[in-house]
Parts: C-alpha cells; sequence; structure tokens
C-alpha cells in the first residue's frame, strides 16, 4: 500500500468513526441523561435502575423475553410524573408520566410504534393497577418488589427529615411494618418467589430494628 | 391554723434548700427535646444511648450514677449542633464545656458535673473512657454506630435532592464503622452485642447488594 493509498484509507477511516457518533444522541443516552438530571429527586433516577434491572431478572426466571426498548423508557420515565417538574397534583404521577414522555423521547430515535406499549406500563406499574403485556408485568412488579426487602428499606430511610421533621424514622419504620397491601399486587412466578425473600429481609430488620429502638419509640 | 402551718413545714421540706432551682431532668428532657432534632444523632439517639448504657451495666451488674449517666447521654451530642459547635473543636469536648447553659440554675447536683463532662469528652469509640458511667456510655454510643440501629442513623442522612452526602458515601460509612468501632468497645456486655449487631449488618448489606446491582443502584 502506498502513501497516498494509505492516507486515503485514513481519510475514509475518519469519516466513518466521525460519522457514527456524529448522528443523533440515542434515545437511551437521552433518556438516560434526563433521568440523571430530572430524577434525583427522593432517588428515584437509582430506583428506576433497580426497577430496569429487577425486571429483566425477573422475566428472564421466568423464561419471558421483554421487547428491551420499552422496559428501558418505562423503567427509566415511570416515575417523571411524581418529580416536582412535571408532577400534576390532581392527577395519579403514573397518569402523569405515561402523558408526558414525549419530553423526553420526541426528539430521539426512539421507535415511535413502541411508544403506546411505553405509556401503558407506565400507566399500570401502580401496585393497585393491573398490567397487561410482559413489560407491564414486570415493571409493576419491580416496582412493587423495590419498595420492599433491603432496597425498600434503604429507600424509605432516605427519605427521613433530615432536620427531625416528618417523617420520621419511627413513622418509616411503623410503615414498613405494614406492606401486605403491596404484597397482593405481585403477579408474576419470579416475582412471586423474590417477595417471599424480601418479606422475609425486611422482619429480620425491623426485628432488630426495634429490639435496639424500644420497639420504635426510641427512632 | 395548726394544719396550715404542718402543711407549709411539710412543703418547705419538701422543697429544701434548691427551692428555687429547676428540676433538671426536666430541664434537660425538653432542652434535648426541643433542640436536639437529627435523624442520626438527635434525641432519639440520646435515649437509646441512655436505656443502652443501663442496660449494659445492668448486664456486667456495675452500678451507674443515675444523674450522671441521664445527663451525659440526653447532652453528649449537643455541640454536633450548630448552635453549640465549635470551629475548630471537637463536639465532645465542645459538648463537656457547654453543659452549663443547661444545668446552670437547676438542682443538678454540681459535685458530679466533673463526671458528667468526663462522661461526654469521651463519648466517641474513638477515645479512652475512665470510670463507669463514662465506659457505658462510651459504649452504647459505639454500639448505636451498628446493627440495624446504625444503617437506619446513617442511611437516614443521604441527601434526598441529590447531592451529598450520596447514599454510596453513608454506605462507605456504615462499612467503615464495621471495621473502626468493634474493636474499640470496653466493657464485657458491650463486647458480647458486638457480634449480633455486626452479623445484623452484614445481612442487610448482602441483601442490598443484591438488590442494587452490587450498590451500583444506589
Amino acid at each position: 500500500m502506498n502513501k497516498n493509498m494509505r492516507a486515503g484509507f485514513l481519510a475514509l477511516g475518519l469519516i466513518f468513526a466521525a460519522a457514527a457518533p456524529a448522528a443523533a444522541e440515542t434515545w437511551r443516552e437521552s433518556v438516560t441523561g434526563f433521568a440523571a438530571k430530572n430524577l434525583q429527586e427522593n432517588f428515584f433516577y437509582a430506583h428506576s435502575r433497580r426497577d430496569y434491572v429487577l425486571a429483566k431478572s425477573l422475566a428472564a426466571a421466568d423464561h419471558v423475553t421483554l421487547d428491551d426498548d420499552v422496559l428501558f423508557a418505562a423503567a427509566y420515565l415511570h416515575d417523571m410524573g411524581v418529580a416536582s417538574a412535571f408532577e400534576e397534583p390532581k392527577k395519579d404521577h403514573a397518569d402523569v408520566g405515561a402523558a408526558k414522555i414525549d419530553i423526553a423521547l420526541a426528539k430521539t430515535d426512539f421507535p415511535k410504534t413502541k411508544l403506546e406499549a411505553v405509556r401503558a406500563a407506565i400507566r399500570t406499574h401502580n401496585p393497585d393497577r393491573i398490567p397487561a403485556g410482559a413489560e407491564a408485568r414486570y415493571l409493576h412488579d419491580a416496582d412493587i418488589l423495590d419498595n420492599l426487602g433491603a432496597s425498600g428499606w434503604a429507600w424509605a430511610l432516605e427519605l427521613v427529615d433530615k432536620k427531625g421533621g416528618k417523617p420520621t424514622g419511627a413513622q418509616m419504620a411503623k410503615n414498613f411494618t405494614h406492606t401486605a397491601p403491596l404484597e397482593k399486587g405481585v403477579l408474576t412466578p419470579a416475582g412471586k418467589a423474590e417477595l417471599k425473600v424480601r418479606v422475609k429481609e425486611q422482619k429480620a430488620f425491623l426485628d432488630a430494628l426495634a429490639r435496639e429502638s424500644d420497639n420504635f419509640k426510641n427512632l | 391554723m395548726k394544719n396550715s402551718a404542718c402543711a407549709s413545714l411539710l412543703l418547705l421540706a419538701l422543697m429544701g434548700p434548691s427551692a428555687a432551682a429547676e428540676p433538671w431532668r426536666d430541664k434537660v428532657t425538653a432542652f434535648a427535646a426541643g433542640n436536639l432534632k437529627h435523624p442520626a444523632w438527635g434525641f432519639s439517639h440520646s435515649q437509646r444511648d441512655y436505656a443502652l448504657a443501663k442496660s449494659l451495666a445492668a448486664a456486667d451488674h456495675v452500678t451507674l450514677d443515675e444523674d450522671v449517666i441521664f445527663a451525659a447521654a440526653y447532652l453528649h451530642d449537643m455541640a454536633a449542633f450548630p448552635q453549640w459547635a465549635e470551629d475548630k473543636k471537637d463536639h465532645a469536648d465542645a459538648a463537656a464545656e457547654k453543659i452549663d447553659i443547661v444545668l446552670a440554675g437547676t438542682d443538678f447536683p454540681l459535685a458530679k458535673m466533673e463526671a458528667l463532662r468526663a462522661a461526654i469528652r469521651t463519648h466517641m469509640f474513638a477515645r479512652d473512657p475512665a470510670g463507669p458511667e463514662a465506659r457505658y456510655l462510651h459504649d452504647a454510643d459505639a454500639l448505636d454506630w451498628l446493627g440495624a440501629i446504625g444503617v437506619a442513623r446513617l442511611i437516614a442522612l443521604a441527601d434526598p435532592k441529590g447531592g451529598k452526602p450520596t447514599a454510596p458515601d453513608m454506605l462507605k460509612r456504615i462499612q467503615d464503622n464495621m471495621k473502626l468501632v468493634p474493636p474499640r468497645v470496653v466493657t464485657p456486655a458491650g463486647k458480647a452485642r458486638v457480634t449480633p449487631l455486626v452479623a445484623e449488618e452484614k445481612a442487610f448489606l448482602n441483601a442490598l447488594a443484591r438488590e442494587s446491582d452490587n450498590f451500583k443502584n444506589l
């Protein structure tokens, strides 16, 4: 290969290398950036990431294939309706989120044909709603389960008021002893198996905490 | 007349020499409840330290001076709050100096003030306490950094607005305490409680690691 040919290949390589990243930011990067920027409050971004991982893991355990585009977008955006920038006080946050996902997705390369599936999964992620479709069912169960066990207890503790106001640690502990309504919402086989593990975990944490705080009176 | 004279005498006898002084326990409790509001080192932490110190001492058949342990438990962290903190002084030393703000004008026994200051000064696990009240307060305070309660206190400090400290920052504090605190516990009853408390923390951290992609999603 002579010098000119090498320069030609090098130039072509540079053009190709520049072409791919020069295209619009991919929707996953855009959604991740959006969630990292707008959903940090009350630890929703971390919760969203856990929901995504857990939903995939539950589906895999049940040998169910999920559309990863739908699940990723739904998991990362499902609580945007409760963030202060997007909430609407008179509407349920699940409905608000489903209606507002275009803010995060409209100018991206997210497949338009999958938007309604994302909206549906977000709309039914609440424990008392009935999800339809695989992505909706596994997001729904992951979302419930993330409110239980070690992750649920850690999240509850993170929200304790830092200046001694409400919610207090004692209130969070008492709430956490009444999770039966949440537990009833779990629908999938793998979700139900994971539920048993998390309920056992949280009982152990709460029993220990009760011992160490005069039955939550000194929290 | 006779009855009313007897009643007056009885009242005087009951009031005794400190008739004008405020009951110190009421004042200390009200001060701590009203001013020491914090999820990790507030009023409830003082209540736990008091109860645990007494329980540990009882397990070791050690008698504590109730006045000293009560006042020390309820006031030991007062200088961790901005109103009483001093920039260049550890909060334990600052609190030991400032307890008069709360106890002056009360009927707290003056003869016990130095034992109280000493217990407050050495309450942190890195320090070396002397005397029973100081030793049991020190261990109660150390053990309150461990177990389910240690986890709860520290995670509650994570900033919900996405600032510092983050949840992973607090996780590191929990892990650090699991290493640093146990060797500093000095009493027999305190030492007996370390292993189960650390086991509780390990169980929690193992579960949390499993549920958060090894802490990455916190």
